[in-house]
């Protein structure tokens, strides 16, 4: 197993709000694995948590992170940033501002680059080694000579993700990647990062809101509610979700070729958990809701080849 | 974020960086050829005491008979060496304290800002002397005084600038990466800090060359160093200076050299206080 999560539980400093809620995630060698959810789903709070290196003013309550035997949880910092950018690599939520604004970004690549090996600091090393990760993502080579500031978005995007891959880590966990990526780049983007993975045997871990993007890269999806799991199940399965919360996301999702409005949301928002929650945390929402989901929580129980949190998932 | 060219243009462009870098490009011209030709040796007694401005003695001579162009051409080496050496000292020890307590704003923070408080509260004058007067008199000892009192206003504001770069998102990023202290303060944080580091320096090398005059004048001065302080203070003890006309070529044109240096640094600090200002408001 190359990165498990058991029972971890987050909290917010000096408030009772809990952000992740109780995750269990395993994410086997090669493996690739979505995590859905709405905004404010705990969808970042858990890949930092995951990475050990929590969103500040958060802290751990219960539970562990184990990456190929180590728990990321107890590390010390030294070790952990030994870790990241060469093991593990996050591509952040707000990757297109990683990069130093008075620096020539090739200058930002060869720091990266320098964590994994010394010696690589002349310009042409530094090209030479992003040539080949920029090119499949239609990166051209001079644009590493340039600032930030000269470069779109969705270049940006592009360009913290080939440096996330620099020192070929065994996991990269990507939050939010397709952020200003147009149809045909997320496309491209897709792909390549499949295609990384197989070759290297790489683990990916996604944590997105596009729930068709999720069902055509993962092996597996995760949907996460309120910060938790309310269903894991293998990606072929995504057009028919047995938990309520997934179904809604399916519908809620826009398809080309749909009348405008046409499309049905859930009702209300999530609000992060506050309490040890009572009843399903789904409950408020849910449109099959039944007088005893109020008082009892449900289980997470094997359906078939899922797992779904949810005590009306026979009846699917 | 700094643009160099257009804080350069932008500093050009006032009237005051032009003429506050050529006053300091004036005195650094003269400085570096005082190393090279003087019309007589400072030290020496070259002519009949309190000659007049004739061609052979530009500004005249002193009470002893020594050339006092001379004599300002060295004073100008000592006031920059003086003026470079603070503000380098100050600036070097205020961006590493800033930096750490802007970089650690917890604990190390606030203790380190605690003591910057303390150090700015004492006024500087009394304190001065008093340091002055109890260690010898030496140019380094008025370096390390003028150093000690500088650094804490330099200090507070880069650590006013730390305390925001440090949540920049590529800083954030790089931290995340494992870059601990040393190396973001080398690689990120010294480039965006630069030219306000360097407005401080310009100040603090003002207030340098001021205080060692005033440090000369009250006879708290290194008395081996020929500084225009120190001409100053010579001239003021001859008895009945200002009874004769000798005042106007002994007396006046160390102070006036004082007022140029200072005037110049003022000008420079403030081209480029500007220069910066106007950069944010873009």
């Amino acid at each position: 197993m190359m990165l498990s999560a058991l029972d971890l539980t987050l909290k917010v400093d000096r408030k009772a709000v809990f952000p992740v809620w109780k995750v269990d995630l395993d994410v086997a060698e090669g493996e690739r694995v979505a995590v859905v959810g709405e905004s404010g789903g705990g969808k970042t709070s858990l890949a930092c948590g995951l990475m050990g290196h929590l969103v500040p003013g958060q802290q751990v309550v219960s539970g562990g992170v184990r990456f190929r035997g180590a728990d990321l949880l107890t590390l010390s910092p030294a070790e952990r940033a030994r870790l990241y950018y060469r093991d593990i690599a996050l591509v952040p939520q707000n990757a297109q501002n990683i990069f130093h604004p008075t620096q020539r970004l090739w200058k930002s690549a060869r720091e990266v680059i320098a964590k994994g090996k010394a010696g690589a600091t002349r310009f042409a090393d530094v090209i030479e080694s992003v040539a080949g990760l920029g090119g499949s993502l239609d990166l051209c080579i001079s644009l590493w000579s340039h600032y930030p500031h000269q470069l779109s978005g969705g270049q940006k995007q592009r360009m913290s993700i080939t440096l996330a891959l620099l020192n070929s880590p065994r996991l990269l966990l990507l939050d939010e990647p397709s952020n200003g990526l147009d149809e045909l780049n997320r496309r491209t983007m897709v792909r390549f990062l499949s295609d990384w993975a197989a070759s290297k045997g790489a683990s990916l871990l996604l944590f997105t809101h596009d729930i068709g993007m999720a069902a055509c890269w993962a092996n597996r999806i995760v949907v996460l509610y309120r910060g938790e799991v309310v269903e894991e199940l293998p990606a072929e399965l995504i057009d028919k979700p047995r938990h309520p919360y997934t179904q809604g996301l399916m519908h809620a999702a826009v398809r080309l070729g749909d009348p405008p409005l046409s499309r049905r949301s859930i009702p209300g928002h999530a609000v992060p958990i506050a309490r040890t929650p009572q009843g399903c945390g789904f409950f408020e929402r849910c449109p099959r809701a039944k007088n005893y989901c109020r008082k009892e929580a449900p289980r997470f129980l094997q359906w078939g080849e899922s797992k779904v949190r949810c005590f009306l998932a026979g009846d699917m | 974020m700094h643009n160099w060219k257009h804080l350069s243009t932008s500093f050009r462009r006032q009237p005051a960086g032009r003429i506050g870098l050529s006053g300091i490009t004036v005195l650094t011209l003269l400085a570096v050829a005082s190393l090279i030709w003087t019309p007589h040796a400072p030290e020496a007694l070259s002519g009949p005491p309190l000659t007049p401005p004739s061609l052979g003695h530009p500004l005249g001579t002193n009470g002893l008979g020594q050339d006092i162009f001379s004599q300002l051409l060295a004073g100008c080496r000592i006031s920059l060496l003086v003026a470079v050496a603070v503000s380098l000292g100050s600036a070097a020890s205020g961006l590493l304290v800033g930096a750490a307590a802007g970089y650690y704003p917890r604990r190390l923070g606030v203790l380190l800002m605690r003591c910057v408080d303390v150090l700015m509260a004492v006024p500087r004058l009394p304190l001065i002397i008093l340091l002055a007067v109890f260690l010898r008199p030496h140019l380094l000892n008025i370096v390390a005084v003028l150093v000690f009192l500088c650094w804490p206003g330099v200090a507070r504001t880069i650590r006013a600038q730390v305390l925001a770069l440090r949540e920049q998102d590529s800083i954030r990023f790089v931290r995340f990466c494992g870059g601990g202290f040393g190396y973001v303060l080398r690689q990120h944080l010294v480039r965006e800090l630069f030219p306000l580091l360097l407005a401080k320096t310009a100040v603090a090398a003002s207030y340098a060359i001021v205080a060692e005059a005033g440090l000369s004048f009250l006879g708290l001065g290194d008395p081996t160093v020929k500084s225009w302080g120190m001409m100053i203070r010579s001239a003021l003890d001859y008895p009945g200076l200002l009874w004769t006309s000798a005042w106007v070529w002994w007396l006046l044109p160390p102070s006036a050299m004082v007022s140029l240096a200072v005037f110049s640094f003022t000008l420079t600090g403030y081209g480029l206080d500007e220069a910066l200002r106007r950069e944010e408001a873009e």
